[in-house]
C-alpha cells in the first residue's frame, strides 16, 4: 500500500495553479518534495491534508480518501509545519497534556525519550524557546502518538545546518520502521539529498520530476563542453545548461555524454536549479 | 473535543486571562456599591450590564484570535479534531462565558438593588435575561464571520454589522415613538409582564444561537487554511 497517491490533482488560484499532479508516496519511503519559494509544495501538502480543496483529482492517505475519510487517518498522521504551532504560553508539558487528549496512541514515554534526545525542557514556556528548540517539539510531538506517516512542510527551513542534521538524523531513524513513510517538502535540497529515497521536483504548480534519488544519479551527468558540442547533443537529453565565457555546462542523460567528454556525477541541487532554469 | 476543551482551559489559566477576569470582577462589584439610589440606578444597571455583555464575547474572540495567530488553528485541522468539534467547543466555550459573566451581573444586580431600590425578583429576571440575551446576540453574529472570515476580517465585518443592527434598532424605536400605532406598541410593551418579554426575547436568542452554531460549523467546514 502506499502512503499517498496523489492522482491528477488540480487546484487553481487567482494567479496561481496545481495542474494535473500525479504524485506517489511509497510505503516505508522518504519522498522530497523540491522546488524554488512559490513552486506549489506547501500548497500541495495542504490540499493533500485537505486544508485546500481540490478543484479536481484525488489524494489516498493511507489507503484512505483525503476528502470522505481523512478522520480516519489523522492518528496516524504526524505533520509538522515551517512554523511551531503551539501557543507560546504553555510549556512543552501543557502541550504533552494536550497532545494526550487528542491522540488515542500518544505515548507519554516516548515523547518524553525525544525530549531528553532533543535536550528540551518540559517546564520551560514555549516562547523562551528557539526557532531551532520550537520545531524540535512540533517534531517530538509529531512521532509520540506512533504516526505511520510524516508530513513535513519547510521543517528545516531557517535553522542553522547542526540542527537540520539533527532533524534528518530523527527522521532516519524514523524510517526504519518499514511501515513509516515520510513526506517532506524543503527548498534546501541538501536536507532532502541525505534523507530522502524519491525526489519531487515542483516547479510553478507542476510535477517536472519524480524520481528515485539513486536512479538520478545513474541516469544524469554533469559535463562541461564547448558550445558546439552541446547544441550537438539532443535537445530532448539536456536536463539544463548553463553557457558562459569559459564554455558551457551542462546536465545530459548518461546515454547522451558525448564521446571524448567526461561525465560527473550530479548532485541534486544542481540537478534542480539547472531544471528550474531550463523550465524558464 | 476534550484536546480543544483542555487546550483552551490551559490558556485561560494563564495569569493574563485570570487577572483580566479580576478587573471584571472589580470593575462590576465597585460599580454596583457605588450606586447612588437617586441618580444612577437605571443607568448603572445599564453600563454593567453592556459591560459584561461585551465581555463574555472578547474572551471568546482572544481566543480564537490566539489561535490564529500562533497557528494553533490550521494545526488542529490536522489532529484528529473534527472542524465541527472544533466549532462545537467555541460555541460552548461562549456559552460557558456568557453564563460566567450572566452570574457576575447577577451579583452586581442583587448588591445594586439591595443598595437602592430594593430587590424585586421580577425586576432582576428582567435584566439579567435581557443581558444574557445581549451577549447571545453579539456572539450569535460574531462566531459565524469569524468561522469564515478569520478574526482579522471577521471582527471587523462584525463591527460593521453590529453598529448597522444598532442604528437599525434605534432608528426602529425613533420611527415607533413618533408614529401612533408604534407608540401604542411602545406603550403595550412597557406595560406587559418584563419578565415574560425577556423570556421570550432569550427564547428567540436561543434559537438564533443554535441556527449560528450549525452555520458556522457549516461555515467552518468550507474554510481553506
Amino acid at each position: 500500500m502506499n502512503a499517498i497517491e496523489i492522482k491528477g490533482l488540480n487546484k487553481h488560484f487567482k494567479d496561481f495553479a496545481i495542474e494535473d499532479l500525479n504524485l506517489t508516496v511509497p510505503s516505508g519511503c522518504v519522498v522530497g518534495l523540491v522546488g524554488e519559494n512559490g513552486a506549489g509544495k506547501s500548497t500541495t501538502i495542504k490540499l493533500i491534508l485537505h486544508m485546500l480543496f481540490q478543484d479536481s483529482g484525488t489524494v489516498t492517505i493511507l489507503g484512505k480518501d483525503n476528502v470522505k475519510e481523512l478522520d480516519d487517518v489523522k492518528e496516524d498522521i504526524g505533520v509538522v509545519f515551517d512554523e511551531c504551532c503551539f501557543p507560546k504560553e504553555l510549556t512543552a508539558d501543557k502541550v504533552r497534556k494536550i497532545m494526550r487528549a487528542a491522540y488515542r496512541q500518544w505515548d507519554d514515554a516516548l515523547f518524553e525519550e525525544y525530549m531528553k534526545r532533543f535536550d528540551l525542557p518540559l517546564k520551560k514556556t514555549i516562547g523562551k524557546f528557539s526557532r531551532g528548540m520550537k520545531m524540535k517539539l512540533s517534531i517530538a510531538v509529531a512521532l509520540s502518538h506512533h504516526a505511520k506517516l510524516l508530513i513535513l512542510d519547510e521543517a528545516t527551513s531557517g535553522l542553522d545546518p547542526v540542527v537540520r542534521d539533527d532533524i534528518i538524523d530523527i527522521l532516519m531513524d524514523f524510517t526504519k520502521e518499514e511501515d513509516h513513510s515520510i513526506l517532506i517538502s524543503s527548498h534546501i535540497v541538501s536536507d532532502l539529498e541525505k534523507a530522502c529515497d524519491y525526489i519531487a521536483f515542483l516547479h510553478k504548480g507542476k510535477l517536472v520530476l519524480c524520481e528515485e534519488k539513486d536512479r538520478l544519479y545513474e541516469q544524469y551527468r554533469v559535463i562541461h563542453c564547448d558550445e558546439q558540442t552541446l547544441s550537438a547533443i539532443p535537445k530532448e537529453a539536456v536536463i539544463g545548461r548553463k553557457i558562459g565565457s569559459f564554455g558551457a555546462e551542462a546536465i545530459v542523460r548518461q546515454d547522451a555524454v558525448p564521446e571524448g567528454v567526461q561525465g560527473y556525477p550530479i548532485d541534486i541541487e544542481k540537478l534542480f536549479i539547472f531544471m528550474v532554469k531550463e523550465s524558464g | 473535543m476534550k484536546a480543544i476543551f483542555r487546550r483552551d482551559w490551559l490558556m485561560f489559566t494563564h495569569p493574563f486571562y485570570l487577572l483580566a477576569l479580576v478587573a471584571v470582577t472589580m470593575i462590576c462589584l465597585v460599580t454596583a456599591f457605588q450606586a447612588n439610589a437617586e441618580e444612577n440606578v437605571p443607568q448603572d444597571l445599564v453600563l454593567m450590564g453592556l459591560m459584561l455583555c461585551l465581555m463574555s464575547s472578547v474572551f471568546p474572540q482572544a481566543i480564537l484570535l490566539e489561535d490564529e495567530r500562533n497557528g494553533w488553528l490550521r494545526f488542529s485541522v490536522t489532529m484528529p479534531v473534527k472542524r465541527s468539534d472544533y466549532v462545537s467547543e467555541k460555541y460552548l466555550l461562549t456559552l460557558g462565558f456568557i453564563l460566567l459573566f450572566a452570574l457576575l451581573n447577577s451579583i452586581g444586580i442583587i448588591i445594586l438593588m439591595v443598595q437602592t431600590t430594593g430587590f424585586d425578583i421580577k425586576e432582576y429576571l428582567f435584566l439579567l435575561l435581557a443581558t444574557t440575551s445581549g451577549g447571545l446576540l453579539m456572539m450569535s453574529i460574531d462566531l459565524p464571520m469569524l468561522f469564515r472570515f478569520g478574526t482579522g476580517k471577521g471582527l471587523a465585518l462584525f463591527v460593521v454589522l453590529f453598529v448597522f443592527i444598532f442604528l437599525s434598532g434605534f432608528c426602529l424605536f425613533a420611527y415607533l415613538s413618533y408614529d401612533a400605532d408604534g407608540r401604542s406598541f411602545l406603550q403595550w410593551v412597557q406595560t406587559s409582564d418584563h419578565f415574560l418579554l425577556a423570556l421570550l426575547l432569550l427564547a428567540v436568542l436561543a434559537v438564533i444561537y443554535s441556527v449560528s452554531w450549525l452555520l458556522s460549523i457549516r461555515l467552518y467546514r468550507k474554510r481553506e487554511f
